[in-house]
C-alpha cells in the first residue's frame, strides 16, 4: 500500500511539476480539459490503490463487445 | 586627457612647439609599454611630410595648414586616423596608438604604433597530425587573420570586426565566405553576436557561451580549433569562423554532431585509411559513452550474455572486491578524472612523474589492495583512451559528463536502463539546435550525401562535385563537409 | 529546446515512412507470432498476408479522406461531414480503443521484461520510464518524433535481421507443411487476429496524416503502401522463421522472437543474445506507443479546440500509465482482451466510423456532381 502511494506520488509530481509553468499560462478551456483528464487520473489512482477492481474501461467493453467477440472466435475455431 | 589616464606611469606625454616662432603647441600621448617604435617621432614626421609635400619650411607650418592637410587627407607616409571626441581618443591611446592633440584643433591625430611581443607561430598543441600542415594560431588577431587570408585567397571571404564590451574591449572578428554561407545562418549569427558588447570577452569560449542555443546541454554546439587549415576548410563549407584578440582558439559556427567526430587529418590520408579510422572513432564514441555502463549492466544484471570463459575470468577477478560493480566503477572513474586534471596542471618537470605515478599507484596498487579488479581498470583505461581519440576536446568533456548518469541508470536497471539512457540522449541530440540548424539531421535517402561524409570519407572528387552542385544554388552544403 | 513551432509542422515523405513503419511494427514483434501460430497453425503467414491486404485498403480509405479534405484534420473534416456531436461520439469511441492501446503497449513491455529478463523489478518502473521517454518525445513535436524514429527503426530492423540471419543453420523448412492441417478456419482466425494487431490500427494514423504537406499526398500514398507491405513482409518472415525453427513448439512460446534469439549460438562467443532482441522489442513498442499517445493528444486537443496540444501530454501519459497499472484484473483476462476482443473492438470503433465518413464524403461528392464539375 505504501509502495503504491509512493509510486503514485512520484509520477503525479513529475507530471504536474514539469507542467507547472505552462499551467499558469493556459487558457481557461485548456485548464478545464486538463482538470478533466486529471479527474480520470484520480479515479484510476483510487482504482490502483484499492485492492478490489473498480469498474473501468474493460467493464464497459465487456458489456458491449465480449459476447459477439467470443462468438466470432468460437465460430472460427470450431 | 590626463585626468582620465592619470596614475599610469607608462603614459608618455610629450609637448611640442612648432610653427612660426614656436608659438603653436601640441601634445602627444602614448603608452610607453605598448608602442613599439619610439624612435619614430610622429610629430616630426608629420611636419616633415608636410614640408615635403605641401608647405614651406617647418617654421612656417601653422595649425591651419596641418588641419587642412589632414582633413583633406594628403599623401602621408604614415596612416593616420582622425578622432573627434575625448572618449575615442582615450580608447585609441589604450589601443596602443600615438595620439597627438593640437592646440586650436578639435580633432586628434592617431597613428597606430602597437608593438607587443607575441608568440611565434608554432605547432598546434592540442591538434597534432601525422601528416599535414603544422601551423597553429597565436594570440595576435592580425597574425591569425593573416594565416587565414593567405590560405583562402577569395574575394568572397568577408571579415567583420567588432569590439567586445566591458573593460577589456577585446577586438573580435568573424569571417565567412559570401555566397557559400547560408543566409539565414548568417542572419541568425549576426543577431546573436551583438551580445558580445555586453561583457568582457576574455577568450573565444566566452563568445561561444554567449551565442549558443542551449546553455545546459552537455554537448558543444560549436567547434574549436587552433589550426588555420581546419578553419579554412570549414569556411569553404559555409561555416562562420570567429576569432578574438588575445586568444589562439577559433570558433567554428555552427558545429554539427557529425563534425565533432571528424578530424582534418582525415583529408590528408587516403580514402580507405581515413574511412577505417573514422569507423574507429565512431566506435570510440560509443565506447567512451557506454563502456562502464555496459560493464556494470552485464556483471550485475545479465551475466549470461558474457561468453563463459570471459565470465569466469571476470568473476575470478572480482572475487574479494568489497564493492558492487557500480561503486567500483565510480571509484576508478573518479581516480581517472583526478589523474586527468592533475596531468594538465602539473608543471612540466613533474608531469611525466604523474603518468608513472598514475599508472603504477592507481592501477597496480589499487588492484593489489583489493579496491578494484583488473577488469575494471582495463575498462576505465579503455574508456579514457576512447575519449581521447575524439577530435573535439569539448565533445570528450560532454561524454565525461554523460557517462556518470549512464552508469547510474545501468546500475539501477541494467540493460533496460542503458536503453532508456541512450534514448534520452538521442532525444536530446535530435532536438538540440545549433544556430538554428538541427544538431543531427535526418537520414535522407534522396542521395548518398549523408553517407559521403559520415560513415566513409569519400574521395575528394566526389565531395567536390557535391559541393559544386550545392554552390550553384547559393546554399550551404548539408551538415557535412 | 522546447520552443513553440511557428505555424504547422510538416513532415516529409521519408519521415512519414519511418513514423508509419515504427507505428505498425511496434509491439507486434513481441506478441505475434506466438499466439498467431497458436490460432492459425501453419497458415499463420498467409493470414498475415490477407490482413495486410485489408490494411492496405483501409490505408487507401484514410488517404482518400485526407485528400478530399485537404488542409483539414481528422476532427476537422469529421465535423464538416457529420456535425459536431456525432464527431464527439466518434472521437469518444476511438479514444476508448486508443487508450486501451496506449496502456496495453507499455503493459506488454513490462510483462515481457518481467517474465523474460528482469523478474524482480516491479512493472511500474518499466512503464514509468517508458512513459517518461514517450512524454519527452511528444513534447518535442511530431517532426522531432519522426526524425528520432528514423534512427530507431533502422536499429530495430538491423537487430531483427541479425537474429534471423544468425539462425539460418537452425531452420527446418519441413515444419512449414502442411499449411492447412485443420481446414481453412484457422486461417480466418489468424486473419481476425492480424487485423486487430496491427493492420486495423492503421486507421489511427489518420490523425498524423494532416501533418504531411498537401501536395505530397499522392507520392505519400505509394510510400505508405510500400511501408505497409514492408511491415507485412517483416511479420511474415518472423512467423515463417519461427515455425521453421521451433516447429511444433512455436505455438507454445509466448514471446517467440525472443525465444528465437535465445537459440542463437555461434561458436562459443555469440550466444544468449536475446537481450538485444529484447531491446528491439522495447524500441518498437515505444515507437508505437508514442504515436498512439500522439493520436490521443491530437484527438482530445482538436475536439476541444485547444491550440497547443502539447500541454495535454503529461496528463495523458499519466492517465495511460495508471490505466496500464489498473486495467487488467488478471493475466487471463488481459489475454482474452487482446486476442479475442481487440480485433472486434478495432473494427467497431476504428473501421466503422472511418468507413462512415468516407461514405458520407462520397455521397456529398455525388450529390454535387450533377450541378457542378467534380474536382
Amino acid at each position: 500500500m505504501i509502495e503504491k502511494l509512493l509510486v503514485l506520488m512520484t509520477i503525479c509530481s513529475i507530471a504536474l511539476l514539469t507542467d507547472l509553468r505552462k499551467l499558469m499560462e493556459m487558457t481557461s478551456r485548456s485548464k478545464l480539459v486538463y482538470a478533466g483528464i486529471m479527474l480520470l487520473v484520480l479515479y484510476a489512482s483510487i482504482d490502483y490503490l484499492l485492492v478490489q477492481e473498480l469498474p473501468d474501461l474493460h467493464t464497459l467493453v465487456d458489456l458491449v463487445l465480449i459476447a459477439p467477440a467470443r462468438a466470432i472466435v468460437q465460430a472460427l475455431k470450431g | 586627457m590626463e585626468q582620465i589616464l592619470g596614475d599610469c606611469h607608462d603614459l608618455s606625454i610629450l609637448p611640442w612647439q612648432y610653427g612660426p616662432d614656436m608659438s603653436r603647441s601640441a601634445v602627444s600621448y602614448y603608452f610607453d609599454t605598448i608602442v613599439m617604435n619610439k624612435q619614430v617621432n610622429y610629430m616630426k614626421s608629420v611636419l616633415q611630410d608636410m614640408v615635403i609635400h605641401e608647405v614651406g619650411p617647418g617654421t612656417e607650418v601653422t595649425t591651419e595648414s596641418i588641419i587642412h592637410f589632414f582633413e583633406q587627407k594628403g599623401v602621408n607616409a604614415q596612416s593616420a586616423e582622425l578622432v573627434n571626441n575625448l572618449d575615442a581618443a582615450v580608447n585609441r591611446v589604450l589601443d596602443g596608438y600615438v595620439v597627438i592633440l593640437y592646440d586650436g584643433w578639435n580633432k586628434a591625430l592617431c597613428f597606430p604604433a602597437t608593438g607587443v611581443e607575441t608568440r611565434q607561430i608554432s605547432e598546434p598543441v592540442n591538434e597534432a597530425v601525422v601528416q599535414g600542415p603544422r601551423e597553429s594560431t597565436v594570440e595576435n588577431l592580425q597574425k591569425n587573420i593573416a594565416l587565414l587570408r593567405i590560405r583562402l585567397k577569395s574575394s568572397k571571404l568577408k571579415l567583420v570586426m567588432l569590439e567586445g564590451g566591458g573593460e577589456t574591449r577585446t577586438t573580435i572578428a568573424y569571417l565567412y565566405l559570401k555566397g557559400v554561407v547560408n543566409e539565414e545562418l548568417l542572419a541568425e549569427f549576426k543577431s546573436r553576436i551583438g551580445r558580445v558588447k555586453e561583457l568582457d570577452i576574455m577568450e573565444t569560449s566566452y563568445i561561444e557561451e554567449l551565442i549558443q542555443d542551449s546553455l545546459y546541454s552537455p554537448f558543444p554546439q560549436y567547434r574549436i580549433t587552433e589550426r588555420p587549415d581546419v578553419a579554412v576548410a570549414s569556411l569553404i563549407d559555409g561555416k562562420i569562423v570567429v576569432l578574438a584578440q588575445g586568444s589562439g582558439s577559433m570558433l567554428i559556427c555552427p558545429g554539427l554532431f557529425v563534425e565533432m567526430l571528424q578530424a582534418s587529418e582525415d583529408y590528408y590520408q587516403r580514402t580507405l585509411g581515413a574511412t577505417m579510422i573514422r569507423w574507429v572513432r565512431i566506435v570510440a564514441f560509443f565506447l567512451a559513452l557506454t563502456l562502464p555502463s555496459i560493464y556494470i549492466a552485464l556483471t550485475t544484471f545479465h551475466p549470461e550474455m558474457i561468453p563463459t570463459v570471459l565470465l569466469l575470468a571476470i568473476l575470478d577477478a572480482r572475487e574479494g572486491i568489497p564493492f558492487p560493480a557500480f561503486v567500483e566503477a565510480l571509484i576508478m572513474e573518479f581516480f581517472f578524472e583526478l589523474l586527468r586534471e592533475a596531468g594538465i596542471r602539473l608543471p612540466r618537470p613533474v608531469g611525466s612523474a604523474v603518468s608513472i605515478v598514475g599508472a603504477l599507484v592507481i592501477g597496480e596498487a589499487a588492484i593489489n589492495a583489493g579496491i578494484a579488479s583488473p577488469i575494471m581498470v582495463v575498462m576505465v583505461a579503455l574508456t579514457g583512451i576512447a575519449s581521447f581519440s575524439i577530435p573535439q576536446y569539448n565533445m570528450a568533456i560532454a561524454l565525461r559528463i554523460i557517462r556518470f548518469p549512464m552508469m547510474v541508470m545501468a546500475s539501477f536497471m541494467g540493460g533496460f536502463g542503458i536503453l532508456i539512457g541512450l534514448l534520452v540522449i538521442l532525444w536530446h541530440m535530435m532536438t538540440l539546435r545549433t544556430l538554428g540548424q538541427n544538431y543531427i539531421s535526418t537520414i535522407h535517402w534522396s542521395g548518398p550525401q549523408q553517407l559521403l561524409n559520415v560513415f566513409i570519407r569519400a574521395p575528394i572528387q566526389y565531395l567536390n562535385r557535391a559541393s559544386q552542385r550545392k554552390q550553384g544554388t547559393g546554399q550551404a552544403p548539408q551538415s557535412n563537409e | 529546446m522546447m520552443t513553440m513551432m511557428k505555424g504547422k509542422e510538416t513532415i516529409n515523405n521519408m519521415q512519414m515512412v519511418f513514423l508509419f513503419f515504427g507505428y505498425l511494427i511496434g509491439s507486434v514483434l513481441i506478441i505475434i507470432p506466438g499466439p498467431l501460430v497458436t490460432m492459425a497453425k501453419n497458415a499463420a503467414w498467409i493470414s498475415i498476408l490477407i490482413a495486410m491486404a485489408i490494411g492496405i485498403l483501409l490505408l487507401q480509405v484514410i488517404i482518400f479522406l485526407q485528400r478530399k479534405h485537404a488542409g483539414l484534420t481528422f476532427i476537422g473534416y469529421s465535423r464538416k461531414l457529420v456535425g459536431y456531436w456525432p464527431t464527439v461520439a466518434i472521437a469518444g469511441l476511438m479514444l476508448t480503443m486508443a487508450f486501451h492501446m496506449a496502456a496495453g503497449i507499455f503493459l506488454d513491455v513490462a510483462g515481457f521484461m518481467n517474465s523474460m529478463m528482469m523478474p524482480e523489478t516491479p512493472s511500474y518502473v518499466f512503464m514509468g520510464l517508458m512513459y517518461i521517454v514517450a512524454a519527452l518525445l511528444l513534447r518535442s513535436g511530431i517532426e522531432a518524433i519522426a526524425r528520432i524514429f528514423s534512427i530507431l527503426v533502422i536499429i530495430m530492423l538491423l537487430f531483427w535481421l541479425v537474429v534471423l540471419v544468425l539462425l539460418i543453420p537452425s531452420y527446418h523448412p519441413e515444419f512449414l507443411r502442411p499449411i492447412f492441417p485443420d481446414g481453412y478456419k484457422p486461417l480466418l482466425l489468424g486473419t481476425y487476429l492480424s487485423f486487430g494487431i496491427p493492420f486495423g490500427e492503421v486507421i489511427l494514423f489518420a490523425l498524423v496524416l494532416p501533418y504531411a504537406g498537401i501536395k505530397q499526398l499522392k507520392g505519400l500514398n505509394k510510400a505508405l503502401v510500400w511501408t505497409m507491405i514492408g511491415c507485412g513482409v517483416v511479420l511474415m518472415l518472423s512467423t515463417v522463421c519461427t515455425i521453421m525453427a521451433l516447429g511444433p513448439f512455436a505455438a507454445e512460446k509466448k514471446y517467440s522472437l525472443f525465444t528465437l534469439a535465445q537459440l542463437v549460438e555461434i561458436g562459443d562467443i555469440i550466444e544468449r543474445i536475446e537481450s538485444i532482441s529484447g531491446m528491439t522489442m522495447i524500441l518498437g513498442s515505444l515507437m508505437k506507443g508514442t504515436v498512439t499517445l500522439f493520436a490521443i493528444q491530437t484527438l482530445i486537443a482538436e475536439v476541444f479546440d485547444i491550440k497547443d496540444s502539447r500541454m495535454l501530454t503529461n496528463p495523458i501519459c499519466l492517465l495511460a500509465m495508471l490505466l496500464a497499472m489498473t486495467l487488467p484484473a488478471t493475466m487471463q483476462e488481459w489475454e482474452e482482451m487482446v486476442f479475442v476482443v481487440h480485433p472486434l473492438w478495432v473494427g467497431v470503433v476504428y473501421m466503422i466510423p472511418v468507413l462512415l465518413l468516407a461514405a458520407v464524403t462520397l455521397l456529398k461528392g455525388w450529390l454535387k456532381a450533377p450541378g457542378q464539375q467534380r474536382e
